[in-house]
């Protein structure tokens, strides 16, 4: 087998339970560089749960999840996302109390400067190499002209595209996005979201998203999985899947 | 002129120790009640280690600093996976077994009796005993200090900090290392406030256990509280104005039996009325 295809995430036969409901059952899949691959199914189909095993937040109780050819069973939260892994969050998360352009820079500065001593002692200036960077990155977001204003100031939607601005700064090369269309404007979505997904995934970073709107996961996603009640019942790309009857059994009820 | 020259070194005591504990409670989020431990901690090390070791004193000042510093950090490592109240009931927990060890480890630092006869510091072959130079040596080390926590906090360090405070969650998900973060400026603000214990013990020249007890824990979260959280000159003009209203009230001649409850009063009543009507403080960036 070449380098080039092997997988960037392997999940394989991972479980989670809580209060003994198997909120994730014996899930496996593999993502391979460069591709977008949705994730989708009703709620409390146990999708957010699969991101925060990925994540590092919750462990599996059986199962692996290899990231970069390496298992991440113990490993860190931050130790995972300083390896390359990013996670727009379903609530967002932006820093609230600091302005648009911090948020941003923090990004930037996770991505070469986690470790504590460089932390510290690192000047306070940002270098023209970042400042651009955000510049770009605040351009896309359409928010250059509120850099200086608090997070908290803009509406969800800009929240979720300053949240991905910050992202796209730190150089993640695995993206776990769940939700990025909620809340935002269709127009958003298709003049903003979609094109710099495209673009992310044809320089090779590979994107797992959540997503209830369909349409647009049809358009975008190289491979979709269903996943209902914990387990992976379909699989395939968005022709095969549209034609399965399981989604509709899924999304609509039996 | 005496009187006033003291008011200005205590300022100048006090603003390590505040500006410190605004890193943990206003740039990072960590509600920490036991910033007066740290500040005993290093009066002690200081003193010991000029009167029992022979050290110089800017190298006693220096060891309080690291001493103080590890230990903070140490002390630390079991509270920071606490979350909210539970962290804050931890630290007081700390305020209090440092504040008991101070008062029954009767061999090293004499218990009730205190440290007396602590001597002045020796800086460039020259004593400082009078007042005017006590004022400029502890000034220098206060402004060295605020200089210290100035480049901190506008670090990539300090904003990864201020990333920390406002969702945790978040940071960690961009690679940074919470835990360590808070490890580490937990010794860096415990490291300060030690500094200042040396400056106070230098000065005043007698310690006891209850210079550092939980009410002194108390008036500086109130100092930093009343100045503002998460900027510089918040802690700076909270020591201020903390400093100057019992020292007002003394013009008043309001009698010395009354004067200490009023002021507690005053402390009390202004604390509510901040936290009602501008709860970022003074100077502050941050709410509580």
């Amino acid at each position: 087998m070449s380098v080039a295809s092997a997988p960037i995430l392997e999940v394989r036969n991972v479980s989670k339970r809580f209060n003994g409901a198997k909120t994730v059952d014996e899930v496996s899949f593999s993502l391979s560089g460069g591709t977008i691959t949705a994730l989708i199914g009703p709620n409390g189909a146990g999708k957010t749960t699969l991101f925060n095993l990925i994540n590092g937040y919750m462990h599996p109780d059986f199962g692996r999840i290899v990231f970069n050819g390496k298992d991440i069973a113990g490993v860190p939260v931050y130790k995972i996302a300083g390896s390359g892994l990013g996670r727009l969050f379903q609530d967002v998360r932006t820093f609230p109390k600091l302005s648009v352009f911090e948020n941003v820079l923090i990004g930037c500065d996770a991505q070469t400067r986690t470790s504590l001593p460089v932390l510290l002692g690192s000047g306070a200036r940002v270098s023209a190499a970042q400042k651009h960077k955000i510049k770009s990155a605040l351009e896309w977001a359409g928010l250059s002209h509120k850099s200086e204003a608090l997070a908290e100031e803009l509406s969800f939607g800009q929240q979720k595209l300053l949240a991905m601005a910050r992202l796209s700064c730190t150089d993640a090369h695995l993206l776990l996005l769940d939700e990025p269309f909620a809340g935002v404007a269709d127009e958003v979505v298709r003049k903003q979201i979609v094109p710099l997904l495209k673009t992310a995934a044809k320089s090779g970073t590979t994107v797992l998203l959540i997503e209830h709107l369909l349409s647009v996961v049809w358009e975008i996603s190289d491979h979709i999985i269903i996943m209902d009640e914990g387990k992976i019942v379909n699989t395939g790309t968005a022709e095969q899947v549209i034609k399965s009857p399981v989604l509709g059994e899924v999304f609509l009820g039996n | 002129m005496n009187y006033f020259l003291h008011i200005l070194i205590m300022l100048c005591i006090y603003f390590p120790l505040s500006g410190s504990l605004n890193l943990l409670v206003g740039f990072t989020g960590m509600m920490s009640i036991c910033h007066a431990a740290f500040y005993g901690i290093g009066g002690y090390i200081s003193a010991l280690a000029m009167m029992q070791l022979g050290v110089p004193f800017f190298l006693a000042l220096l060891l309080a600093a690291v001493g103080g510093g590890l230990i903070a950090a140490l002390i630390s490592a079991p509270c920071i996976r606490l979350k909210g109240d539970y962290f804050i009931l931890g630290t007081i927990g700390f305020q209090v077994i440092v504040y008991r060890i101070l008062y029954n480890w009767v061999a090293v630092t004499r218990g009730p009796f205190g440290i007396p006869g602590i001597p002045a510091p020796v800086v460039f072959g020259r004593e400082i005993s009078s007042l005017p130079m006590y004022l400029l040596m502890s000034a220098t080390v206060a402004v060295g200090c605020l200089i210290l926590i100035y480049l901190i906090v506008s670090s990539p360090f300090g904003r990864a900090l201020k990333a920390v405070r406002e969702d945790e969650t978040a940071a960690q998900a961009l690679g940074y290392n919470t835990i360590g973060l808070k490890i580490l400026v937990f010794g860096i603000a415990g490291g300060f406030a030690a500094v200042s214990g040396s400056l106070y013990a230098h000065y005043v020249t007698f310690i006891d256990p209850t210079s550092f007890t939980i009410d002194e824990a108390i008036f500086l979260i109130s100092i930093v509280i009343v100045g503002g959280l998460g900027t510089l000159k918040g802690p700076v003009i909270g020591t201020v104005v903390m400093f100057a209203i019992p020292e007002m009230l003394r013009f008043l001649k309001i009698p010395d039996a009354m004067a200490a409850n009023t002021r507690q009063i005053i402390y009390g009543v202004l604390l509510i009325l901040l936290i009602r009507f501008r709860p970022q403080g003074i100077a502050g960036e941050a709410k509580l």
